[in-house]
């Protein structure tokens, strides 16, 4: 019995060498912290829910990355009524049950405003919370048009289109391809499913012959294509938030249903690193609704803010364009607000904030808000349907159509 | 059910459900239960191998090597470190050691996400050919490589079970630990041989099906239960039995979105759990007569 | 009070063979009390820690839920999430829909849960260990699916929002007021299960769970006894859905997952199985970790489930078996002193 006893206890010192080992490099997430560079004063505390860890990880820490080294060079340019931003980092792991803390303790180390960058579940909880605190917040990535309606829509904003605009681009898009039947393939996670409702109520110019969904970790999705073959659709539209289901369901396209034109949502294009995962040149022809536009000149001196300061190989995503712009948003508002401290008075300078030139979209796209006005996208000029080319990168703006841009 | 490539499908995935289930039959006969890390095992195996690449410009050859042995440790440490410590003390119940493994794949999932990062990373083919067309069927070269490692690896432990002494040895042992102590067999030893298999046979597994769909941290779960499932309904009656378990949910997660769309997989896979356990608990194969 | 404290102590030294510890229910309860005293202190009017208290009775009702079935009557359902949600559900359903009072919704959603816990185990009688762990899971799962695909109902992926306030007869309780009663209900329902667990019933319980058959031979029917503890377990756990529901305001299909349940699995194995108190003190021990550790930003939850491995080895008993432990030893100490003098 001692033996036995001796081993495990050196099985157990190891295993708590290596928890602590984990704890000991746990805190690699504030190395990159922002500084208060030139700026002097007394700091201006924003909050930021990101999911470092979770679910989330894949998108939220791309815009994450982005909003420090904005702060950092709004800092270094003497801050914002010559006080520096500080930015006070909590991570929610995209779990709803875990939100209400996040934000309280974000709240109660002094944040004035907040970046909700946490998986749309995790948002959708945040709204009430949100309304107790009074706090203003800005979600750079959403894109579920909920997220700003009522119920407690009163201090959160978003920046990018919704899907009721993209629901107008894809019909421009159908008509100017002869497409009158599409078939839907889709996952099943919550954030798609409240996009999918509202993208396909404004999809009347065509008719839908079919919708499949596979699940969102699914490791096959054969079935679901070969009953979209059946409907004999002429184009396919993949509506899913990314990463591996995205990549096989394209893989499965390419392979079952060659040569029918494939449609898909944004999140495709805003990961890279989603792009190594699709067998070779089966992204190819794909159409997916971007939002960074090589003409758009602000859009171009961020993406060489970005590579001098990420590497020349750095691909910059729609993501990256909204965190930036997330953080002039709310730099505005606080300038406008005369000081960060009233929370009435931030979010009602917020509010009017208009015509502001955006960082992404084409290179008249603008954002604006009002009382009733919490999404940014003034018209759908902020977004351009772009194609991948053989290598499974994008090759550039899809010829067949684009939105026009009226203003 | 005429489309020969949803054909091609189910037997792929049939072949990996197949894997796991194969290694949760190597523990059931050594060890006497359930192991649900399976999944994770498998999860590491793919993961670890595609970090490896990514990380250190390693060749597939070293970086799929480095991940099967570390699996294979994490195996064995699961019955030297956890298992074995947790089922002397409570007398062979089946709840601490239930517990126990579900600890250890939570464990795995979150230690894996910490260090390989919690992003779906695209798996590693370790065959590099074109894609076979066969009529109208393409055969990507990693589901063929799936389904012929599936079949060898089935082959040699039913070879390994019925001609080896340590193979015979490993059912004497997994029939009672306590009767084979005392008949003086080494059950350690045995145990510990069945877990590096099963480490063994997951994360070759999970490397294979990894370029079909990706790889992340929480992808264990989900492969537990499918596996876990396999074994269940085929059986522990004979080694082909986890094979042909993992064909049939094969088809089923093929084949029932095929007929009723959607979500129906996620019903029907409940459905089949509690048909399954309720009408043949033992599975499709049961040993009749147990030496 | 006196004669409630007597009946366990009767029942105990009646029935009671296996536990010679025998820990009165009333002495946990106060340690209890004082200890969630302690941290209404320190809370005080500070937001984010209340959320904490919240979140932290949330986990404890939930982990106490499937402590019934689970340590008392050894079947591991892992169904938790789907209890919890519905819970959660019936708040935001009687909110949004009817014009029922609120409270009504702690009423209603702890029954549907029991109901759906009861069904679950007749389909599911005659498993256990590893395949109830299994089809529970898998139960959790689809109801998931269920409640995205059920649009009407439950207003699909966006959930439900905006929730009313309480009003219990013209009295609205204030946040803080929330947080304490949620305290209150953790402290009442951990007492009320520490005595079930002394008492003939759960006597028999847990004698079920080691000997079945003998408990089966003097003539109780070990069924029904299951699908009580399973109803009670969902109780519990929809008590603690609806909690955190409407201390949010508001509640989603991904609100509660299959992660909670884990954590519930491992919350009394922190704390000690021994009582409820454990399945207590390890939510506060989880909440603490995974939300108020400020040294590891990245990850609360591996080093909890790392936690639970070394701890299921070197502390089976868990955090209350040994302060227990301490506390018996320091006892028989004090009490030696005097006869060596």
């Amino acid at each position: 019995m001692a033996i036995t006893r001796g081993a495990t206890a050196r099985l157990v010192a190891s295993l708590a060498v290596v928890a602590l080992a984990a704890a000991g490099c746990g805190g690699k997430g504030g190395s990159d912290k922002p500084t208060d560079g030139t700026a002097k004063g007394q700091p201006i505390i924003i909050g930021m829910d990101e999911d470092s860890t979770g679910p989330g990880a894949s998108y939220s820490t791309i815009a994450g990355k982005t909003i420090r080294l904005a702060v950092q060079e709004i800092n270094d340019k003497g801050g914002v009524l010559g006080r520096p931003l500080r930015l006070v980092v909590e991570n929610d792991e995209s779990d709803p049950t875990k939100v209400p803390a996040v934000l309280q303790k974000l709240h109660s180390q002094g944040a004035k405003a907040l970046f909700l960058q946490s998986g749309s579940a995790a948002v959708m909880q945040a709204k009430s919370t949100l309304t107790q605190l009074s706090l203003p917040a800005i979600a750079p990535t959403g894109v579920t048009a909920t997220l700003v309606e009522p119920p407690n829509n009163e201090l959160i904003y978003m920046l990018a289109n919704t899907t009721k605009d993209w629901a107008q681009v894809y019909c421009g898009a159908f008509k100017a391809a002869n497409i009158n039947k599409i078939g839907i393939l889709t996952d099943d996670t919550t954030t798609i499913a409240a996009l999918n409702k509202s993208l396909l109520a404004g999809m009347s110019c065509v008719t839908i012959v079919a919708t499949e969904k596979g699940a969102a970790n699914a490791s096959d999705l054969s079935a679901q294509i070969a009953r979209l073959k059946n409907a004999n659709p002429d184009a396919v539209l993949v509506t899913s938030v990314g990463g591996a289901f995205e990549v096989l369901a394209q893989n499965t396209l390419a392979a079952q249903l060659k040569g029918k034109p494939r449609f898909s949502l944004a999140s495709i294009g805003n990961q890279p690193s989603s792009w190594k995962l699709a067998n070779p040149g089966a992204l190819e022809g794909l159409v997916f609704m971007g939002s960074i536009n090589p003409e758009n000149l602000r859009t171009k001196a961020l993406v060489d803010f970005l590579k001098q300061k990420n590497g020349d190989s750095y691909q910059v995503t729609a993501y990256d364009a909204q965190g930036w712009d997330s953080v002039q948003l709310l730099k505005l508002a606080i300038e406008k607000a005369g000081g960060p401290d009233d929370p009435k008075k931030l979010n009602e300078a917020m509010q009017s904030i208009t015509g502001y030139p955006a960082t992404f979209g084409q290179a008249s796209f603008t954002l604006s808000f009002s009382a009733s006005k919490h999404l940014g996208a003034d018209g759908a000029c902020g977004l351009s349907l772009i194609e991948f080319g053989a290598d499974n990168k994008p090759k550039g703006p899809w010829v067949t159509f684009q939105p026009p841009c009226s203003n | 059910m005429t489309d020969l490539q949803l054909w091609l499908s189910a037997v792929e995935m049939g072949c990996f459900f197949g894997m796991l289930a194969l290694a949760y039959y190597l523990i059931h006969v050594g060890a006497g239960f359930f192991n649900f890390a399976i999944g994770p095992y498998a999860m590491m195996g793919g993961l670890c191998t595609t970090w490896l690449i990514i990380t250190y410009d390693l060749g597939v050859w070293p970086a799929a090597a480095t991940a099967v042995a570390v699996t294979v440790g994490l195996a064995a440490l699961t019955e030297l470190a956890i298992v074995r410590p947790v089922q002397k003390r409570s007398g062979g119940g089946e709840l601490p050691a239930l517990v126990a493994v579900a600890a250890v794949l939570f464990a795995i999932q979150q230690l894996a996400g910490y260090v390989f990062g919690y992003p779906t990373l695209p798996g590693q083919s370790l065959a590099t050919f074109d894609p076979v067309t066969v009529g109208e069927v393409t055969v990507q070269p990693s589901s063929l490589l799936m389904i012929v490692v599936a079949l060898l690896s089935f082959a040699l432990s039913a070879l390994w079970i019925r001609s080896t002494r340590t193979g015979r040895l490993l059912r004497a042992v997994g029939d009672s630990n306590r009767a084979a102590a005392l008949l003086g067999l080494p059950v350690n030893r045995i145990r510990l041989i069945a877990f590096v298999l099963a480490g063994f046979v997951a994360a070759l597994a999970g490397i294979l099906f990894a370029p079909k769909a990706g790889v992340n941290s929480l992808s264990g779960l989900a492969w537990s239960l499918s596996g876990f499932l396999a074994v269940v309904v085929g059986g522990t009656g004979s080694v082909w039995a986890p094979l042909f378990g993992g064909m049939l949910l094969g088809l089923v997660e093929v084949f029932l979105p095929y007929y009723f769309g959607g979500q129906a997989h996620v019903y029907g896979m409940l459905l089949i759990a509690l048909l399954f356990f309720a009408l043949k608990p033992k599975g499709l194969f049961v040993r009749t007569v147990r030496a | 009070m006196t004669a409630q404290t007597s009946q366990p102590a009767a029942a105990t030294a009646g029935w009671d063979i296996r536990d010679i510890r025998r820990v009165p229910g009333i002495g946990g309860f106060a340690l209890g009390c004082a200890a969630a005293v302690l941290i209404l202190l320190w809370v005080g009017s500070d937001g984010y820690k209340q959320t904490l208290v919240t979140s932290a009775a949330t986990y404890a009702l939930i982990a106490l839920g499937m402590y019934v079935p689970y340590l008392m009557a050894g079947s591991l359902s892992m169904a938790y999430s789907a209890y919890a949600g519905i819970g959660g559900y019936a708040v935001g359903l009687i909110s949004t829909k009817t014009g029922l009072p609120l409270a009504v919704a702690w009423l209603v959603g702890p029954i549907v849960a029991a109901l759906l816990a009861v069904l679950l185990g007749l389909v599911t009688r005659r498993l256990s260990g590893f395949f109830l762990a299994a089809v529970t899971l898998l139960f959790g799962m689809a109801f998931t699916a269920f409640l995205i695909d059920a649009e009407a109902l439950s207003g699909g992926s966006g959930g439900l929002g905006n929730l009313r306030p309480l009003n219990l007869f013209g009295w609205t309780p204030s946040h803080y007021q929330v947080v304490l009663g949620s305290a209150v209900i953790v402290c009442v329902i951990a007492f009320l299960l520490d005595r079930l667990r002394l008492s003939p019933w759960g006597v028999i319980v847990r004698t079920m769970r080691d000997a079945p058959r003998a408990v089966e031979a003097a003539g109780v029917r070990v069924p029904v006894l299951n699908l009580l503890a399973l109803a009670l377990g969902a109780a519990i756990a929809a008590v603690g859905g609806g909690l955190f529901t409407y201390s949010a305001g508001s509640i989603t299909p991904d609100t509660f997952t299959l992660n909670i349940v884990f954590l519930a699995i491992f919350m009394p194995l922190i704390g000690g199985a021994g009582t409820p108190w454990g399945a207590v003190a390890g939510a506060v021990i989880a909440v603490e970790l995974t939300l108020n550790f400020p040294a590891i930003q990245t990850s609360g939850t591996l080093l909890l489930a790392l936690g639970v491995l070394v701890i299921m080895l070197v502390a089976p008993r868990g955090v209350v078996g040994y302060a227990d432990k301490l506390r018996t030893r320091t006892w028989a100490l004090l009490r030696k002193e005097p006869d060596r003098g």
